[in-house]
C-alpha cells in the first residue's frame, strides 16, 4: 500500500466512476426516495402533491385493500420462487454433481449442463412459453408417458392455478446448472488421498462425508442460496415475458408489480414507495452476501 | 452407484438441458402454419427445413438493425466498466486515502439496491438530459449497474499482484497512470476477461432497461425485436423462434471461455469468507 506524494492522485482515478455515480446512479435513488413520498403522475413534477407517509400506507396497511393484496401476494410469490427453486435446487444440483464425478464423459455433460446458464434470457423465456402451450411439448410429454394428471389443459402458463409453477420450472432450468458447475468444481478439488488418509485410519464412509466433503460443500451452498435468494427477488423479465403476472395475478411479483404500477398506471409514488420496501426485503436477506463480498481494504 | 443408472440420471438431465434448444431449431425451420398446428413436434413436418425465415427475419424484420444495436451497446458497456472500474480499482487496492473504507462500501452496496426501484426516476433523468432513444441513454445505466461487482473483482484482483512490482516501478521514475496501463492493467487480463464477458451477457440479455428508455424502433436492441415480434397480431413462431436463434448465437460464441470464467469469478468472492 503506497501513500502517495500528491495526496490528490489517488481521487483522480476515482473521478470518473464517482462523476458517473453521482449523475446516474445517487441522482436516482434520491429522487426515487423523495417520490415515494409524492403523488405524482409524471411528466412535470409541480404538478405532484405531497403526501407523507400515505403511499406506504396504501399497499402495506391496508388504505387501498386491493393494492394491499397485490402487494403481498407478489411478495408470497416472490418467496414461493424462491424457496420452491431452493429446496429442488440444491438437493438435485449436489446429486448430479456426484454422480458427474468419475464418469468418463464428464467433460462433454458438464457442456451440456452448462449450456442452458449462460443463454438464458429472453430467447429462451419465448422457447418455455412455446413449451407450455396448450398443444405444446410439456403437455405431449406427460400425455404420451400416461401420466395424464400431470397435463394442464390450458397450458401451464393459461391456467391461474399453475402459471408460478411455469414461472418457478424455468428458474430452475437456468438456475440449476450455476449450482451444480459450483458443486462440481468444489468436489473434484478434493484431493483423493484425503479420503484415503481416513479410511486408512478407520473412518466409515459417514464420517468421511461429515468430516472431509460437508466443509467445503457448505461455503457453495450458501453462495449458491444468496444467489438464488436475490434472483427470485428480483425476478422480472421470464414473468414480465411469460405472463405477464397473469392469469389474473396469479404470478404476480414485485418486478412486475411495480412495473405495472409506475409504467401502465402512472402511479410513480406509489411504485416508488412498493419499490423500496422491496429493497428492504432484498437488503435483509442480502446481509447475509455481504460476508461473501467482503475484503479488507 | 450401478453404472446403468448413473448413465440413465445423467442423459436424462442433459436431455432437459437440451430439449429447448431443439425445439427452437426445430421450430425456426417450420413454416408457420406447421408452427402453428404441430407445436409439440420439434421437427418439421415432412421432414422440409424452411431456411428463408432468417432471411425474413434478418432483413425484413430488421433483425440487423437491432443486432448492430446490441453489438453497440455491449462493446461500449464493456469498454466502459472495464476502463471506469479498473481506474478506481488501482485508486482502491494502491493508495491510503481519507474515506476510501466509505466510497468503496458505497459502491458495494448498490448491489443490494433491485434495478426496478430506481427505474422510474432515471427513466425521466435521463429523458430530462434528452438521451432517450440514445446509445448513450441506453449503455450509461448498464455502466453504473455493473459498477459493484465489477470494483470488487477488480480491486481483489490488483491486490493480488506483488507490491514490489509497485514499488520498483515508482523508483525507475514510472509516474502511477503509467504503472496503472503498463503494468496492472496488463497483468490483469484474467479478470477483465472475467468482467467482459459477464458484461457481454448482462448487457446482451437486458431489456427492462432498452424497453423503457427506447420507443423508436431503430433503436431496439435484439431482445426488443424479439418482444415486437411476440406483440404483433399474428404470432409466427417460426419467425419468433429464428429471431432467438439469431439472439443466442453471439453468446453461444463466448461458451468455450465461459465455464472457466465462471468458476473462478465466483470462488474469488468466497476465498475471504
Amino acid at each position: 500500500m503506497a501513500t502517495s506524494k500528491n495526496k490528490w492522485v489517488p481521487y483522480l482515478f476515482l473521478i470518473p466512476g464517482i462523476l458517473l455515480f453521482l449523475g446516474v446512479g445517487l441522482y436516482s435513488v434520491g429522487f426515487s426516495i423523495v417520490l415515494s413520498f409524492y403523488n405524482w403522475s409524471g411528466i412535470d413534477f409541480s404538478t405532484a402533491r405531497f403526501e407523507g407517509l400515505r403511499n406506504f400506507r396504501r399497499f402495506l396497511l391496508g388504505d387501498d385493500p386491493i393494492v394491499t393484496q397485490n402487494f403481498y401476494h407478489a411478495v408470497l410469490h416472490n418467496a414461493e420462487i424462491a424457496v420452491v427453486q431452493i429446496v429442488v435446487v440444491v438437493p438435485v444440483a449436489l446429486v448430479l454433481a456426484f454422480v458427474l464425478q468419475n464418469t468418463k464423459l464428464a467433460s462433454l455433460y458438464r457442456t451440456v449442463y452448462f449450456l442452458p446458464m449462460i443463454v438464458s434470457g429472453v430467447a429462451m423465456f419465448y422457447v418455455w412459453k412455446g413449451l407450455f402451450e396448450p398443444s405444446g411439448a410439456y403437455n405431449s410429454l406427460f400425455h404420451w408417458l400416461g401420466l395424464n394428471f400431470l397435463t394442464v389443459p390450458n397450458g401451464m402458463l393459461g391456467s391461474s392455478s399453475t402459471s408460478l409453477i411455469g414461472i418457478i420450472l424455468t428458474f430452475i432450468w437456468g438456475g440449476l446448472p450455476g449450482t451444480l458447475i459450483l458443486y462440481y468444481a468444489g468436489l473434484t478439488s478434493i484431493d483423493s488421498s484425503l479420503y484415503e488418509a481416513a479410511s486408512v485410519d478407520g473412518a466409515t464412509k459417514a464420517q468421511q462425508i461429515w468430516k472431509i466433503t460437508w466443509p467445503l460443500v457448505k461455503p457453495i451452498t450458501l453462495i449458491a442460496v444468496v444467489q438464488m435468494l436475490n434472483g427470485s427477488f428480483q425476478a422480472f423479465e421470464n414473468v414480465y415475458i411469460m405472463t405477464g403476472g397473469g392469469p389474473a395475478g396469479s404470478s404476480e411479483v414485485i418486478g412486475t408489480l411495480v412495473y405495472r404500477t409506475a409504467f401502465l398506471n402512472n402511479d410513480y409514488g406509489l411504485a416508488s414507495a412498493i419499490g423500496w420496501v422491496s429493497f428492504a426485503i432484498t437488503g435483509a436477506l442480502a446481509i447475509f452476501s455481504f460476508r461473501s463480498f467482503k475484503i479488507d481494504i | 452407484m450401478i453404472k446403468p443408472v448413473k448413465h440413465v440420471i445423467l442423459a436424462v438431465y442433459a436431455v432437459i438441458c437440451l430439449y429447448p434448444f431443439l425445439w427452437m431449431i426445430g421450430t425456426a425451420l417450420k413454416t408457420s402454419q406447421d408452427a402453428l398446428a404441430n407445436p409439440q413436434s420439434p421437427l418439421p413436418k415432412g421432414g422440409s427445413l424452411h431456411w428463408s425465415v432468417f432471411g425474413d427475419v434478418w432483413n425484413k424484420l430488421n433483425f440487423y438493425r437491432f443486432f448492430l444495436n446490441s453489438a453497440a451497446v455491449s462493446l461500449f458497456v464493456i469498454f466502459g466498466v472495464i476502463l471506469i472500474y479498473t481506474l478506481m480499482a488501482f485508486s482502491f487496492a494502491k493508495f491510503r486515502f481519507r474515506g476510501k473504507k466509505a466510497i468503496y462500501y458505497t459502491f458495494i452496496a448498490l448491489l443490494l439496491v433491485p434495478g426496478v426501484t430506481t427505474l422510474i426516476p432515471l427513466y425521466i433523468n435521463m429523458t430530462n438530459l434528452g438521451l432517450d432513444n440514445t446509445y448513450v441513454g441506453i449503455i450509461l445505466p448498464m455502466i453504473n449497474g455493473a459498477a459493484p461487482f465489477s470494483i470488487f473483482l477488480f480491486t481483489s484482483y490488483f491486490r493480488t499482484i506483488p507490491h514490489e512490482l509497485y514499488e520498483s516501478a515508482v523508483l525507475d521514475g514510472c509516474g502511477n497512470f503509467k504503472i496503472y496501463y503498463r503494468i496492472f492493467l496488463p497483468l490483469a487480463l484474467p479478470a477483465l476477461g472475467t468482467i467482459a464477458i459477464l458484461n457481454l451477457i448482462g448487457s446482451w440479455n437486458n431489456v427492462l432497461w432498452p424497453m423503457i428508455i427506447v420507443n423508436d424502433q431503430h433503436m431496439f436492441t435484439l431482445p426488443m425485436g424479439l418482444m415486437y415480434l411476440d406483440s404483433s397480431s399474428f404470432k409466427k413462431w417460426n419467425e419468433l423462434m429464428a429471431g432467438a436463434l439469431i439472439t443466442i448465437v453471439p453468446i453461444l460464441a463466448t461458451f468455450p471461455f465461459m465455464q472457466k470464467t465462471y468458476v473462478k469469478g465466483m470462488t474469488v468472492g468466497s476465498v475471504k469468507m
